[in-house]
Formats: structure tokens, C-alpha cells, sequence
């Protein structure tokens, strides 16, 4: 018999209208050994999230069509099943007072863009220390 | 540090907002290539994939913000100017970034509107040369290997 520590899921969701920084984000993460669901905008994440809450992190978009990444966040935070998702926002703004409604709203941490390869994944690894979806399997 | 400067004549900036200055690159080369994957053989795929999307996005971008300025529907230029404000910063496409940070924050007119817009297009096209030569040397580095 042993028990190890693993996650309960390795899937990230990402929400960006920017198919750049999606494409680019997707890459990253899935280069940090993580599956990823992408969507385009807010709405379609929010739609995913209705019925899947196994993620272990989720990155979203500040500015988006039809929902934006702040309303995403406060639906989360409303959502017992979601509540412990730990979420990035990544922003061109430089706003302090969005950085200030991001993080009251529940974000979890903030990446400005533009960003680097080195920052997104320092960010990332940072975010998924916050996250608490571990378990411990025995066999 | 791959940067490509601008030949500008900073007499021929008109007046009707200060364009980014002739000093600053018009793609810094080094921010594309930061996104390169050292662990793998294909190190060039994910900024080939990134050149590719960039200039698809920024054609359409542009082409929404020229009928937005058409109808003078100001929140339809300013969104898609702030679109391509975010990805033109991340990659590196400097002067694109700067130009569309001043569509996105100014009070707008159909003049300036117009100005910026133009201002965009002819910088896109020297961006287009740009980022066309770095993809098929990527393309061709590729290839010899």
C-alpha cells in the first residue's frame, strides 16, 4: 500500500476573444504538462462551467464580448462547486482600481499584459500553489 | 536583442497627435523569440503560429475598426483597438501597440479617428515585410535541420 499526493485534475480553462493570446496562453500551459478547455468569451466559459468544475485553475481575460472575466469571477464565487478554483486575470489595462475590483471580486492573481514566457509561467505556478484540489489516493 | 528600426522623418509627423516616437522599434524582434520552446526541435513552431494568428487577427481588426469609424459607432473602434493593442504589446509589435493605445484612450473624432486608422494600416504593412522575413527564416531554419 502507498499514498501519493497527485491532483484530483489537470485541466485549466482558459476564456480570451483574443485568439492570439489564447493560442499563445493555451501553449504555454499545456507546455506546463496541463490539459486545457478554451473558450472564446466569457459566455462560453460561463456555459462549461454550468456543468464541469473539475478544473484546477482557470485563466480568464479581463475585456470580453458577452461576459466579461470580472462577472466570470463573481459567478464563481457565488458557486460552492467553483469557489475553490484559484483564477488568473490577464489584463492590458493598468488600471490599479480594475486590479483592485479583480482581486475584491475573488481573482486570485493578476497578470498584465504584456508579459513574457518567464512571467506567465512563474504566474502560473504561483496560481496553482493557491490552488486546494489535492487529494490523496491510496491504493 | 533582434530589433528593427524605423526610418522616420519626424518632420513629416502631422499634428493632430504625437505619433510614437522614431526611436522606438516597429517590431522588437527579442519579445517573439522569448516565446521560443528551448526544449524542443520544433523551436520556432509556437512563434510561426504566432506571426500567422497575429496578422489574420490584426487584418480583421483593422477592417472592423475602419467600418466602426464609417458609421462613427466609437465603442466598436475603441474595442477592437484595445484588442489589438493587447496582442500587438505581447508580441512585440511596438508602434501597432503605441498607435492603438491612442485610438483606444483618445476622445475620438472622425478625423482622428481616421488619421490613427491610417496611421495603422501603413504601419501594418511594414510590420507584414517584418514579420514575413522572420517566419521564413524560422521556416527555413526549420527545414535545415
Amino acid at each position: 500500500m502507498f499514498s501519493t499526493t497527485i491532483h484530483a485534475t489537470s485541466r485549466i480553462l482558459i476564456a480570451d476573444d483574443d485568439p492570439v493570446i489564447r493560442h499563445l496562453v493555451t501553449r504555454l500551459v499545456e507546455k506546463a504538462n496541463y490539459k486545457t478547455v478554451v473558450c472564446a468569451d466569457g459566455r462560453e466559459a460561463a456555459r462549461v462551467l454550468q456543468s464541469d468544475s473539475n478544473f484546477c485553475g482557470a485563466i480568464f481575460d479581463m475585456m470580453m464580448p458577452h461576459l466579461e472575466g470580472l462577472e466570470l469571477i463573481r459567478f464563481m464565487r457565488t458557486e460552492k462547486r467553483l469557489m475553490r478554483i484559484p483564477v488568473l486575470m490577464i489584463t492590458s489595462e493598468s488600471d490599479l482600481k480594475l486590479m483592485a475590483n479583480s482581486f475584491s471580486a475573488g481573482a486570485t492573481l493578476f497578470l498584465p499584459k504584456p508579459f513574457t514566457a518567464d512571467q506567465f509561467h512563474n504566474t502560473f505556478k504561483l496560481l496553482l500553489s493557491n490552488s486546494s484540489n489535492k487529494v490523496v489516493r491510496t491504493t | 536583442m533582434s530589433i528593427i528600426q524605423v526610418d522616420m522623418d519626424p518632420k513629416e509627423e502631422p499634428g493632430l497627435y504625437d505619433k510614437p516616437s522614431a526611436v522606438m522599434p516597429s517590431v522588437d524582434l527579442s519579445v517573439l523569440s522569448s516565446f521560443e520552446d528551448p526544449d524542443t526541435t520544433d523551436a520556432s513552431g509556437l512563434v510561426v503560429e504566432l506571426i500567422d494568428l497575429y496578422q489574420k487577427e490584426a487584418t480583421r481588426l483593422l477592417e472592423t475598426m475602419r467600418q466602426g469609424i464609417e458609421t462613427k459607432d466609437w465603442s466598436v473602434v475603441k474595442r477592437a483597438a484595445h484588442s489589438l493593442r493587447g496582442s500587438s504589446g505581447n508580441l512585440g509589435v511596438l508602434r501597432m501597440a503605441c498607435v492603438c493605445d491612442r485610438m483606444e484612450h483618445s476622445e475620438l473624432s472622425h478625423t482622428l479617428a481616421t488619421q490613427l486608422l491610417q496611421d495603422l494600416e501603413e504601419e501594418f504593412v511594414h510590420v507584414g515585410h517584418i514579420l514575413v522575413a522572420e517566419r521564413q527564416r524560422r521556416c527555413g531554419a526549420n527545414t535545415d535541420r
